[in-house]
């Protein structure tokens, strides 16, 4: 059964050592791949003094192009489970087993959920949290307690969709998509941590507004009609 | 439709082509992709040569002025060529993505070997 992390870094110096010599330490039977995704720090730097394994993009592809080279570097190598993990330490490596126990027992795709046994507060960010909810519900059917979160577990089917299909805004669309196409979703319970180092993408709040219109958008008025046949 | 008006229609739509001409000899733009604007240019001297034609046009339509109707034409012929653009810059952008992509992921390997 092969194996694969996919950890997408851009302009994570402050953090990205640590994840990798951690995810070495819980999981030394896993294979692992950074994407660097043309980082203008001294994360490339980094990764070569500590010999870790990784993807030079030579351009920034954004977040989604970076895990996507992930995905597709997976599928060509034939791994089985593809575990997309984040480079800035807000992922913990020991709740990675869970999600691929799920995968293993055939499920499609296993997200990982912070809210399944825990409240959402009401801060702006949970407050976009719910508004994905509602929209993925209107649109699937399926309630998801925490459609952003980017710590999954895929198996060979969404692992060749993910690789393929270059189309998509970020988790939330991909999620309505899986759903729409009856692919097997389902949402394990772990837990997460504030980021280490660094600064957030979502920190600067026209990101945020412009990252809220562009998902709403792509999952009530795209991957709603989109289907594979 | 008055001479000067004429005239000036006739003066832009050469202008336009003799500025795509030397855009393309340049080498700032492919050939492929000026053929809307050779048009556009085409289209200006037939309307300031049949003025006629436009006006017809514009009552059989139901619209009430002539101006309405060009500007309402223009605009939606606008609003084409930029959706065709937003196809183009789509389609750069996957074929870039995938070229990096690909660049990455062979780099990788051969460092392995």
């Amino acid at each position: 059964m092969k194996k694969i992390l996919i950890i997408p870094a851009y302009n994570e110096e402050d953090n990205i050592i640590n994840v990798v010599t951690n995810l070495n330490k819980w999981h030394p039977d896993y294979d692992y791949i950074v994407v660097n995704d043309g980082s203008t720090d001294n994360t490339r730097r980094l990764l070569i003094e500590n010999n870790v394994e990784f993807i030079n993009l030579p351009i920034n592809l954004g977040f989604s192009g970076a895990v996507q080279t992930g995905y597709r570097y997976a599928y060509e190598n034939d791994y089985d489970v593809a575990i997309q993990f984040d480079g800035d330490g807000q992922h913990l490596p020991e709740f990675i087993d869970t999600l691929v126990d799920e995968v293993l027992t055939g499920t499609d795709i296993a997200i990982g959920s912070r809210f399944i046994d825990s409240k959402k507060d009401w801060s702006m960010r949970m407050i976009g949290s719910r508004l994905i909810s509602i929209c993925t519900f209107l649109v699937t059917g399926r309630k998801l307690s925490d459609p952003t979160s980017g710590m999954r577990a895929v198996g060979k089917k969404v692992m060749k969709v993910f690789s393929e299909n270059l189309d998509f805004i970020a988790e939330p669309d991909t999620n309505v998509y899986l759903l729409k196409n009856k692919y097997n979703l389902k949402e394990v319970s772990v837990d997460m941590k504030d980021r280490e180092a660094g600064e957030s993408h979502f920190s600067n709040p026209i990101n945020s507004v412009s990252y809220m219109i562009k998902i709403l958008i792509s999952i009530l008025f795209v991957q709603s009609m989109r289907s594979e046949d | 439709m008055e001479l000067q008006l004429q005239l000036l229609i006739i003066f832009a739509a050469v202008l336009t082509y003799l500025y795509i001409l030397y855009q393309i000899k340049k080498m700032n733009v492919n050939v492929k992709d000026t053929v809307v604007w050779f048009l556009f240019a085409l289209l200006l001297i037939v309307m300031s040569l049949i003025p006629n034609l436009l006006v017809k046009i514009t009552h059989l339509l139901g619209f009430e002025i002539l101006s309405n109707f060009v500007f309402f034409f223009f605009i939606g012929l606008m609003f084409l060529v930029i959706f065709r653009q937003s196809l183009q810059i789509s389609n750069l952008e996957k074929k870039l993505k995938k070229l990096a992509q690909e660049v990455a992921i062979r780099d990788y390997k051969d460092e392995k070997k």
